[in-house]
């Protein structure tokens, strides 16, 4: 039969042409390419992982900047009252595993098939990145996909399993050791790597600050564990300076992921005002960085009003300007976002040598204390605090050794990660500092969910029920999947005033 | 409405459809002349036995008239002798012809049987045979137009002879036939040539058509070829372009709602400009296009559906049969079967729809025609809000006087309360805020059209104006359309035909569905009952403050645009430019064989300057700083076929063969670019250079489909019809370097026709009976280009710390490709039969049809944690089996007074049989509240409403639990389950006609059953307190008490005034709360029409005129609260779905027509 059909073509308007000769071709789509360099990739996963609008408002300030008491916005209370909205949990689920997590496990593919080339270091930075991403999901989200996450092309899995959080982290902190091994004194990344410009070494003490943040996470579930793994990480070198720190630059377009994502969102929601809990910290110990925080052009000094749990009553009105917000270099769109820290290294650092491990938690603290004050000066020269002030908080805040050191280095902490909002609440999780007095006024709101306590966890998209029923059920008997739910390493009894 | 709307609408049908028959069956039993059944035989069959051996002549004749009906027809003064010449015959039984033989040898005489007559004559010397019993048949009747007068001159023709006769004045005719059966070819300038099967008839009247193809005769087929209706062997619905402007609509196939059986006409809730969803026979694909395949004068269309609201909300900007003006179609033919389908190739799985245009043949001179139609739209009752109880929280005052949006204040009293500005108004009903904020809309057409035609060709040229305001205020839109048809005889073998079509379109204020940012439609319904939204104006009456800048505020919630703002300062225009092209060209090669070729292209240039979608103006609460983009699309597309083919090609005396080959090549494209700019700088001056930041975006997308095929269709005796088709399609789309799998496929067709009237005798009241068969398969390959392999894209640049700026990239899409696709297959296997009954006057078409699509190319949800949201595979399958009824009749006709009447029901079911392996689920959509969605589901129907639920006890009794107030709350799912179906299986048309002297009346009646919606806008009203629904009966100050059972086991608790509030706000997203039955029976149409005497039209040199009063929408009967079941927000898969479209309005005006 074809035969015959084909002998037709003596009449055909494309007479003596294969039938599809020209399609093959024609079904390659001229706008994208079948494959991507690694640098080109790796810039993307870069940027992409360093924050975007979406997560960044709907869940990284919505929820996470009002259960650190950092920010309070009158229009998207949920972060107050502790009430659920499907979209607001799953920002980051959606955000990271839609792309960044997919991104960095291809180019992981890719560097391993790639024979050719010295992949050493270029394998080592894409795993550290790839831990850095995945904490953040399985610090918020506890069990998660993590193994078999982002290999629907490459491993056709289109259904992960939800791995048991322990496993994840021991997993993690076995790449980053095994990143810091293979990473040679150079890489190929250069410019493309918008963070350290292929820098070899800030790469390797990136990875072992991470190795230490996940370390000291597990401190009150496994003690053991996690000191171990802290004395490896300092063994290996973690952050040593401000200079260390990992920023992504930032610019003003052309797409909303070039910008920084906080600035997104404070120039839509002018009512985005900071919470009296974080400026009274500031403003109670005359901390310099109250000054650089604020906006200095709100109501002078002093008169500064943060909005506060026990207004939420009967005054659920935040268009009063004197309210304080924070200062407008953050709403620039330039300003550059910190991804990790030397303080943060220091103040883990202190905490691990005041529970009995290796160094000086004073001295440590001191460090972590005056690195906090004196980073912002690298993201804008306006944000300078003067070394006088340092020393003179420092002087008026000596460290005391105890459980009132763990106090200090806790809201420390806290101080230091205000706009990484996601790390700050982990840790309040993990610690119990700062101590907070929920939001969510008395009784709470009626539709909170949470009995009135700040949320431990948030809600793996409730979409998984369709799309990945068996794991997802898996996963919420085995674990539990509401805002109340505690993850594996969030166990200690909190501390109360 | 209380009543259990199903049950009643079905006992309402059954008694329709049985008082339709019977009524059809009493009527016409009384009225029927029951017709002369002659029935010819020949003197060779009947035998006489004469009683004597020796009989006169004379004697013979009046024996054999006396045992049989033949009649002797003599001139006896002439014959006298041979009359009386005695002939020597055996006695007994002997065949008339036998007599007849002996008698002409004996006497000289020689006879001539037409029909039952026998004429005798005298045997002439040169007649070689002594007996000439020759027989012949007369037949003669009168040849008519649709208006019942005759038509002088029509050539009548014996079918592939020479033969023939011309009608008198009268259009009467008469002629002899031969004795075996024939097929008389009717034809006459400026009428449709019919013809007709003589069968056993000698009386055969006939109905001309002017210009019109006839749907009982002749039906386009494929390519453009031309076939008589009986030879077809599957369900065709011819539409007369008459009845799509008897009421008209921005969109000509809007018109068809109801009025096909099987064919599901869907729009979305967008006003004048909404797309339309054209489904023939089920959904056969997933998640592909169900859409049928447009073919305007032998030339596919493209019929994309540019835009369309999603979950995250958006506009519809429109589909490509906006571009065709009701006026200027002639007919719509559905193509519903795949063995009608087979020959239009792959794009053609899901039927075709035939446009045919207006061309200028049967005019004679010039011929100018003047149509004009102005009808208004405005709002329904649909929309029912409690009004009682005003703005507030827990019964009390609001906490936040500018949250608008909850309703749960105490009792109104109109009372003095400080409200949202701080300004004191009265606590009372503000009144219909929809009625406040929405326009009478205002649509006109203006058509005029000029034509003339001759013996060699015709040309047709139309122009159409056509201006609609929505009800939306500033939502315009302005069309013309330019249309030009002409056909020309270039020579005795060759003909040429044309068609140009040019649209210019510009439609501005397009309103958004869906989510609420920019949607004007969305916040308008959840003001609490004391808020008005005339008070959000603001200053400068168009929704902004002091500043002339900012939107005034009427909400705590930004995302909720000031409907105010969204019309006085959003701006949103598409500017679309079109143009349809085609030529064909016939070469008779000799009378039997010809060649044919022909080109068409369909190109669509849009603009879209879009700051309604994803860009706002500057000032706008959740954006403050604006943003606004333009985008360019350009839709290509053309058809190239170049066939031989032969026309009635005779094999022997009772066979006819029809058939052709050929070859075509499709080929499309798809270009847009957009430029996307953020924070105007100046405000009011919308150039993108007026921002702070750009982003430029480019798309591209090019598949073709290469083509060989082939059909032979065998006409035996005119009655009985066998065709085959085969057809191997390559495509592009399944086309890859080293792919293993095939990207072509061969796909075939067989189907039988037979006239039963023509093969054997029928009751007398039937009058035509066909019964067809037929099975087919189509091949099709996958929608879109680049889904075989992965790909990269470049996402943008950045710039980092060391101040180097390098591009930025990332996998493209969301799908997991799948290198090894191949063609998908439709079957179908249909059977049906046509009746016609009682002189035509009733006829019946049924239909049954199963069809499957089996390897249907899916993209199968993936957890998003897979990096994918979905995976394309290549196990899909879906089946539709159903059938369709289409009755129609003349139920009286009695003087000037006739009443017609039409009924058409259909029913389909279809069911997933399998998506992939492992049978996963397969996401369309959800909304935005994401309590529900559409998912295809294996073993359910296409398209369930899934999502979550309340969680039950063994009884079905909703479970409660206290929360941490002692408010009893319902208790959810912590999974998903299947809610509903959101495309309805059963639809029903219900029409009449009723004409009076020159009055013609026209109601026409629509109804779907078994479908249902998930209403998030009712969703959001029962949480904003302002649903009817969430005020217990005796009000709200007695609480409620929920019907359900304690999780505990203790007494069920009342739900205080107070919590009245945190109870709904708990369920408003339980996904089940919010499912309704979708049926509905809707009084679709109705035109009342007179035309006006020829007496006054003569007077005025018109050649006809007419005018009518038209409604649309006229009344609703649905179980749907506050929204019109049928406003879905898209036009795509996901049916089912609702979130706060533009109302539906009721619509009445006026047409005029006038032809010179």
């Amino acid at each position: 039969m074809k035969k015959i059909l084909i002998l037709l073509l003596l009449i055909s308007p494309f007479m003596g042409c294969d039938l599809d000769k020209d399609f093959e071709e024609m079904n390659i789509d001229p706008t994208k390419g079948a494959s991507l360099d690694v640098n080109t990739k790796m810039s993307g996963v870069l940027l992409r992982g360093a924050g975007t609008e979406y997560e960044m408002t709907v869940t990284k300030i919505i929820y996470f900047s009002q259960f650190n008491q950092y920010l309070v916005q009158n229009s998207y209370p949920q972060g107050m009252f502790y009430t659920f909205d499907g979209t607001y949990n799953a920002g980051i689920w959606d955000s990271y595993y839609s792309d960044p997590i997919k991104t960095i496990q291809d180019i992981i593919v890719q560097l391993e098939a790639d024979e050719s080339t010295i992949v050493g270091s270029e394998m080592a930075i894409a795993k550290i990145w790839r831990a850095y991403l995945f904490h953040e999901i399985a610090d918020v989200y506890g069990q998660s996909p993590y193994f078999d996450a982002g290999k629907g092309y490459t491993d056709a899995i289109l259904k992960p399993a939800y791995d048991p959080l322990e496993d994840i982290y021991f997993d993690m902190l076995e790449e980053l050791e095994e990143a810091g091994a293979m990473m040679t004194n150079s890489s190929t990344l250069g410019s493309a790597d918008f963070i350290y410009q292929g820098d070899t070494d800030k790469w390797k003490k990136f990875g072992n600050s991470m190795m230490l943040r996940l370390a000291m996470r597990m401190m009150e579930v496994d003690e053991v564990s996690a000191k171990a793994w802290a004395a490896k990480a300092i063994a290996g070198g973690t952050m040593a300076s401000n200079a260390d720190n990992a920023y992504m630059a930032r610019q003003d377009g052309p797409q909303d992921g070039n910008r920084n994502a906080a600035a997104l969102h404070f120039s839509k929601y002018p009512d985005t005002k900071v919470a009296a809990t974080f400026y009274d910290y500031l403003d109670d110990n005359n901390d310099p960085r109250l000054a650089i925080f604020m906006d200095p052009a709100s109501p002078a000094r002093g008169q500064f009003v943060g909005y506060s749990p026990t207004q939420l009553d009967s005054t659920f009105d935040m268009t009063i300007d004197s309210f304080a917000v924070v200062n407008p270099v953050f709403d620039k769109m330039n300003t550059p976002t910190v991804l990790l820290n030397y303080s943060e290294s220091e103040l883990l650092k202190a905490e691990f040598a005041e529970r009995g491990g290796t160094g000086n938690a004073a001295t440590l603290y001191a460090s972590g204390v005056t690195a906090a004050m004196k980073m912002w000066e690298d993201v804008d020269p306006s944000l300078a605090i003067a070394d006088a002030d340092v020393l003179a908080y420092l002087t008026a805040h000596p460290y005391v050794a105890g459980l009132d050191g763990q106090k200090m280095i806790g809201e420390q902490y806290w101080a230091t990660h205000f706009f990484d909002f996601t790390e700050a609440w982990s840790n309040w999780r993990r610690t119990g500092y700062p101590i907070l007095e929920p939001f969510g006024g008395a009784p709470p709101n009626a539709l909170n969910v949470t009995n009135g306590t700040i949320p431990r966890k948030l809600v793996a998209n409730r979409g998984e029920a369709a799309t990945n029923p068996e794991n997802y059920a898996a996963m919420i008997s085995a674990q539990g999947n509401e805002m109340t739910t505690k993850v594996w390493w969030d166990v200690k009894v909190h501390p109360t005033n | 409405m209380k009543l259990k709307l199903t049950k009643v609408i079905t006992m309402i049908t059954k008694y329709s459809i049985y008082g339709l028959v019977f009524q059809s069956l009493f009527l016409n039993m009384l009225l029927a002349n029951p017709g002369r059944a002659q029935k010819n035989v020949s003197v060779r069959e009947v035998k006489v036995a004469l009683n004597s051996d020796d009989l006169t002549v004379k004697k013979i004749f009046s024996q054999i008239e006396e045992k049989s009906d033949f009649r002797f027809a003599i001139d006896k003064s002439d014959l006298k002798s041979e009359l009386n010449q005695i002939v020597n015959i055996e006695a007994g039984e002997k065949a008339v012809s036998d007599i007849l033989l002996q008698v002409s040898k004996d006497s000289k005489t020689k006879f001539r049987q037409i029909n039952n007559n026998i004429t005798v004559s005298r045997l002439e010397l040169n007649d070689t045979e002594e007996i000439i019993i020759d027989q012949e048949r007369s037949i003669s009747g009168t040849v008519s137009d649709a208006q019942n007068e005759g038509i002088p001159g029509v050539t009548v023709q014996i079918s592939g002879t020479t033969t023939g006769t011309v009608t008198d004045m009268n259009g009467a005719y008469k002629m002899s036939i031969p004795e075996q059966g024939a097929t008389l070819i009717f034809s006459s300038l400026g009428f449709t040539t019919q013809e007709v099967s003589i069968g056993s008839r000698s009386i055969l009247d006939v109905v001309l058509q002017e210009d019109v193809e006839q749907l009982d005769e002749i039906v386009v087929t494929a390519l453009g070829i031309q076939r008589s209706s009986k030879a077809l062997a599957y369900s065709v619905a011819q539409i007369d372009g008459e009845e799509l402007v008897k009421v008209r609509s921005t969109n000509a196939l809007q018109s068809l709602r109801g009025k096909v059986a099987g064919l599901n006409i869907n729009g979305n809730a967008m006003g004048v400009k909404a797309s339309t969803r054209v489904v023939i026979r089920g959904n056969s694909s997933m998640t592909g296009n169900n859409n049928p395949l447009y073919v305007i004068d032998g030339i596919t269309m493209s019929n994309d559906n540019v835009g369309g609201a999603g979950m995250w909300g958006g506009y519809d900007a429109g589909d490509g049969l906006q571009a065709i003006n009701p006026d200027d179609i002639e007919t719509i033919n559905v193509l519903k079967g795949g063995a009608a389908a087979a020959l239009y190739g792959s794009r053609a799985s899901n039927g075709v729809i035939v446009i045919t245009t207006k061309s200028g043949k049967g005019q004679k001179g010039l011929g100018i025609e003047i149509n004009s139609s102005v009808q208004f739209d405005n709002l329904t009752n649909v929309f029912d809000p409690q009004k009682s109880y005003g703005q507030g929280q827990n019964y009390g005052d609001p906490l936040d006087p500018l949250n608008t949006f909850q309703s749960w204040g105490p009792l109104m009293d109109g009372s003095s309360r400080t409200t949202w500005d701080g300004s004191s108004r009265p606590y009372e009903s503000s009144g219909d805020n929809l009625e406040k904020f929405y326009r009478t809309g205002v649509n006109t057409a203006n058509t005029i059209s000029l034509s003339t035609g001759n013996d060699l060709g015709s040309t047709r040229l139309s122009y159409t104006r056509m201006n609609a305001q929505d009800m939306q205020p500033r939502s315009n839109l302005k069309r013309n359309l330019l249309s030009l048809n002409t056909n020309q005889k270039l020579s005795d073998k060759l003909t040429i035909q044309s068609s140009v079509k040019f649209i210019d379109e510009l439609s501005e204020g397009n309103p958004n569905l869906s989510d609420a940012p920019n949607n004007a439609n969305a916040s308008i319904r959840y003001y609490a009952a004391d808020i008005d939204i005339d008070d959000f104006i603001g200053p400068n009456g168009d929704g902004t403050q002091a500043n002339n800048i900012d939107e005034f505020r009427h909400s705590t919630n930004i995302y909720f645009t000031n409907p105010n703002f969204v019309v006085g300062r959003s701006r949103n225009y598409i500017d679309k430019q079109r143009l349809i092209g085609s030529i064909s060209a016939k070469y008779d090669i000799t009378d039997f064989l010809y060649v044919k070729g022909q080109g068409g292209v369909d190109r669509m240039n849009m603009h879209l300057n879009d700051q309604a979608f994803s860009l706002w103006p500057i000032g706008v609460a959740f954006s403050p700083g604006g943003i606004m983009s333009e985008q360019d699309v350009s839709i290509r597309q053309s058809d190239l076929d170049l066939f031989l083919g032969t026309d009635n090609l005779r094999l022997s005396n009772n066979l006819v063969l029809n058939a052709f080959i050929g070859s075509g090549r499709f080929s499309y494209s798809r270009e847009q670019s957009t430029l996307r700019g953020d924070n105007i700088v100046i405000p009011g001056v919308y150039d993108v250079r007026n921002t702070s930041s750009q982003l430029i975006d480019y798309y591209f997308a090019e598949k073709a489909i290469n083509s060989v095929y082939g059909s032979a269709e065998l006409a035996f005796k005119d009655a009985i019809f066998v065709s085959l088709t085969a057809r191997n399609d390559w495509f592009s789309t399944l086309s890859l370097a080293g792919k293993e799998s095939p990207n072509n496929d061969l796909y075939t067709s067989a189907s039988v026709s037979a006239v039963l009237s023509d093969l054997v005798t029928m009751p007398s009241i039937i009058n035509f009976a066909k019964l067809r068969g037929g099975y087919s398969q189509i091949a099709g390959g996958a929608d879109n280009p680049y889904g075989l392999s992965l790909n990269y894209g470049l996402t943008g640049s950045h710039t980092g710390n060391d101040g180097v700026s390098l591009p930025t990239g990332q996998i493209s899409g969301g799908t997991i490709p799948n290198r090894e696709i191949k063609p998908f297959q439709k079957n179908e296997s249909e059977i049906g039969f046509d009746l016609r009954m009682f002189q035509s006057k009733m006829t019946v078409d049924f239909s049954y049809y199963d069809n499957s699509t089996i390897g249907d190319i899916v993209a199968v949800s993936a957890s998003a944690t897979s990096g994918y949201t979905s995976s394309l595979a290549n196990l899909g399958e879906i089946s539709n089996k159903g059938i369709e009824l289409l009755i129609r009749g003349t139920v009286y006709e009695k003087g000037d007074f006739s009443a017609d009447l039409t009924l058409n029901y259909a029913k389909n079911n279809s069911e997933i049989i399998s998506t992939n392996d492992a049978g996963d689920n397969i996401f369309i959509d959800q909304t935005r509240n994401m309590a529900a969605g559409v998912t295809q589901v294996v073993g359910e129907q296409f398209g369930t409403i899934y999502g979550s639920y309340f969680q039950r006890d063994a009884n079905g009794n909703k479970i409660y639990s206290l929360n941490g107030d002692g408010v009893p709350l319902a208790v959810r799912s912590t999974d998903q389950k299947i809610l509903g179906n959101g495309v309805a299986p059963t639809q029903l048309g219900i029409g009449t006609d009723l004409r009076y002297k020159a009055f013609q009346l026209s109601v026409f009646f629509e109804a779907k059953f078994g479908a249902q919606i998930y209403s998030n806008t009712n969703a959001f009203l029962k949480q904003v307190g302002m649903s009817k629904e969430t005020v217990p009966e005796g009000g709200r100050e007695a609480g409620f008490l929920p019907d359900g059972v304690m999780d505990d086991g203790s007494e069920m608790v009342r739900v205080t005034k107070e919590n009245l509030d945190v109870f709904w706000a708990n369920q408003w997203d339980i996904g089940e709360e919010s499912v309704y039955d979708a049926d509905f029976i809707r009084f679709s149409q109705l035109s009342l029409s007179y035309s006006i005497p020829r007496s006054i039209t003569n007077k005025l040199n018109l050649g006809s005129a007419s005018v009518s009063v038209v409604g649309k929408n006229l009344a609703l009967w649905s179980d749907v609260p506050n929204v019109d079941p049928e406003s879905a927000y898209q036009a795509r898969n996901g049916q089912g779905l609702e979130y706060a479209g533009l109302p539906v309005p009721r619509t009445v005006g006026f047409n005029v027509s006038l032809k010179f």
